[in-house]
């Protein structure tokens, strides 16, 4: 199934943090939402996710608006990878992950097909050697990824994430965005991310949306989005902008 | 979490209370003997099934509730240090009780039902944005009622004749009396009534204790939640704090305890803190009769006096945690 929206928007109070907003989204395709500080990325996000229910316009997930979704079922089709988040209690990795299986309980206890879906999510986001560790002991890095594999154990089709790669190293945010984009590509999930990092966004999206105060100002190829023009315009920073040798932009800037 | 570690664990913890109930009315200041009780002599009679008895069942089940009641509050406000104190249900009640000793209304439990309930009220309506709940200015607003709470009893404790004042502060002071089993029979319904349903959503508290977000995406209704888990704590304090006035600290070990030694999964959790509260309870009620017999300690003072302590090395380990 597919998101589309039609000028979609959300107000608080007088002040539109983001209007006229249409677009879609589909499966197969890792998706980056990029702009500056304020110009509603995570707004957008948390309509998708189905936690901002007073939007305007439309937003349908498959052939229903998000807000008409019972949140059990919708569950079961996005899952949403919120910042890595102080929990106060001691949890372990694996009871974080076993989590995502919330949509489809019945009774108190998890299936053994419950079991397997979290042991399939914990390998693949390589967070299964500290799955008996205390979440709370946990590094910036496994922390996003067990947060991340409670949300592939809910085996959506689409993937949202609110700046994924905010606590992560080098190589772990290239390790995520790896992940990411074969989520997309192999298994055919449709994965949205709103980023920070123009260069990530550039070297592994198939797709960039720009938004600059609440309004969508671009969404195409990374190659085609990002321009000097546009970064100039959108944020404010003069940039270079090199092609890489498998054609997709990268931007330096000078001191 | 497997079902059979949670069944194993609560079956121990049931024969504790077991446990408990049957060996705790045997001690205290006059010895008595089970086969002359057993048989109706006098006095033994009464004093095994008409004082003690109904007072440790008693004992056990405030216990029970206030662990149950200490454990949702943790999960709804997200800190291992919240009680139905912070809520400021445990005050309103308090406030009741003492409205109803300095104007001698009589039926000082109704009035503390009702005084818990006002504050739930008041604290809700403060705390409602729309048709959320924030759990923040929960907290807030029930910190400001706790104190403004406080400050009227102080002044009706000031205001008040000598008797009264004495009445007052051994009602705040919290005391577990014998009581009729008539009383028992529907305290012991309500609490039990409440518990299961609590425990039966253990997977969804879980959620809640992580983030109200983390449970909405993951399809638990969690402004519902929010709003049965605070009227669930109220009606457990309210209750419980009519018949026994204010007794602390059992919301705040025995949990973290269980967290500690258990881990925060709510299947657990639940019916651990409730049994194992209900214990600790019953045992601090029997300190309280024989420590000094036959005078009495208040057992809020034997809770607070073992529970304050415990306090302070939970926050300093607390903060310990943060530089380590």
């Amino acid at each position: 199934m597919r998101y589309e929206l039609r000028e979609a928007g959300l107000s608080y109070g007088p002040a539109a943090v983001l209007d006229q907003v249409s677009l879609e989204l589909r499966e197969a395709q890792f998706t980056a939402i990029i702009g500056p500080n304020g110009a509603g990325k995570s707004t957008l996000l948390n309509i998708l996710a189905g936690l901002r229910l007073q939007y305007r316009g439309s937003c349908r997930y498959g052939d229903r608006e998000v807000r008409d979704w019972p949140r059990r079922e919708f569950s079961r089709h996005i899952a949403f990878v919120q910042q890595a988040n102080a929990i106060e209690f001691p949890f372990s990795a694996e009871e974080i992950v076993l989590m995502g299986r919330t949509p489809y309980a019945h009774g108190l206890f998890e299936s053994s097909a419950d079991r397997d879906a979290v042991k399939r999510a914990m390998i693949l986001t390589d967070s299964a050697d500290f799955r008996c560790r205390d979440f709370r002991s946990l590094s910036g890095g496994e922390r996003q990824r067990v947060i991340l594999a409670a949300a592939l154990a809910q085996e959506p089709e689409t993937l949202l994430l609110d700046e994924p790669s905010t606590y992560l190293d080098l190589q772990h945010q290239i390790d995520l965005y790896r992940l990411l984009r074969r989520l997309a590509e192999e298994q055919g999930l449709a994965v949205i991310a709103v980023t920070h990092d123009l260069n990530l966004a550039a070297a592994f999206a198939g797709r960039i949306i720009v938004l600059d105060r609440g309004r969508l100002v671009a969404d195409d190829t990374p190659a085609a989005v990002l321009n000097t023009a546009r970064v100039r315009d959108v944020f404010r920073v003069e940039v270079q902008i090199h092609e890489q040798a498998n054609g997709r932009p990268f931007l330096t800037y000078g001191s | 979490m497997e079902a059979r570690r949670v069944v194993q664990l609560t079956l121990a913890g049931l024969a504790l209370v077991l446990l408990s109930a049957l060996v705790l009315p045997m001690l205290g200041t006059a010895s008595i003997s089970l086969p002359a009780a057993w048989a109706g002599r006098s006095p033994d009679r009464e004093i095994l099934f008409d004082v003690r008895l109904p007072r440790v069942l008693l004992s056990l089940l405030v216990g029970g509730a206030l662990g149950v009641a200490g454990v949702i509050c943790q999960a709804i406000l997200r800190d291992a240090l919240a009680t139905p104190y912070t809520l400021g249900v445990s005050s309103g009640a308090s406030l009741g009780a003492v409205l109803a000793i300095s104007f001698r209304w009589g039926g000082v439990p109704i009035a503390s039902c009702l005084g818990a309930f006002a504050a739930v009220m008041l604290v809700v309506a403060l705390a409602t944005e729309g048709r959320r709940l924030s759990s923040f200015t929960l907290l807030l607003a029930g910190v400001t009622l706790n104190s403004m709470c406080f400050a009227l009893i102080l002044f009706l404790q000031n205001v008040a004749t000598f008797g009264e004042s004495l009445m007052i502060v051994r009602w705040l002071m919290g005391g577990i009396d014998t009581i009729e089993y008539s009383s028992l029979a529907w305290l012991t319904a309500a609490v039990l009534v409440i518990t299961v349903w609590l425990v039966f959503h253990a997977r969804d508290w879980n959620l809640l204790s992580i983030g109200e977000e983390w449970a909405l995406t993951r399809g638990v209704d969690a402004t519902r939640l929010l709003w049965a888990g605070y009227l669930a704590v109220s009606l457990l304090t309210g209750v419980v704090t009519a018949f026994t006035g204010p007794i602390g600290f059992v919301g705040l070990i025995v949990p973290h305890a269980l967290r500690l030694k258990l881990g925060a999964d709510h299947r657990l959790l639940l019916p651990l803190s409730f049994l194992l509260g209900a214990v600790f309870l019953a045992l601090c009620d029997t300190a309280a009769r024989l420590l000094i017999s036959p005078a009495e300690i208040p057992v809020g003072v034997i809770t607070a006096l073992l529970g304050g302590p415990f306090f302070i090395w939970l926050l300093r380990s607390k903060r310990r945690s943060v530089w380590l």
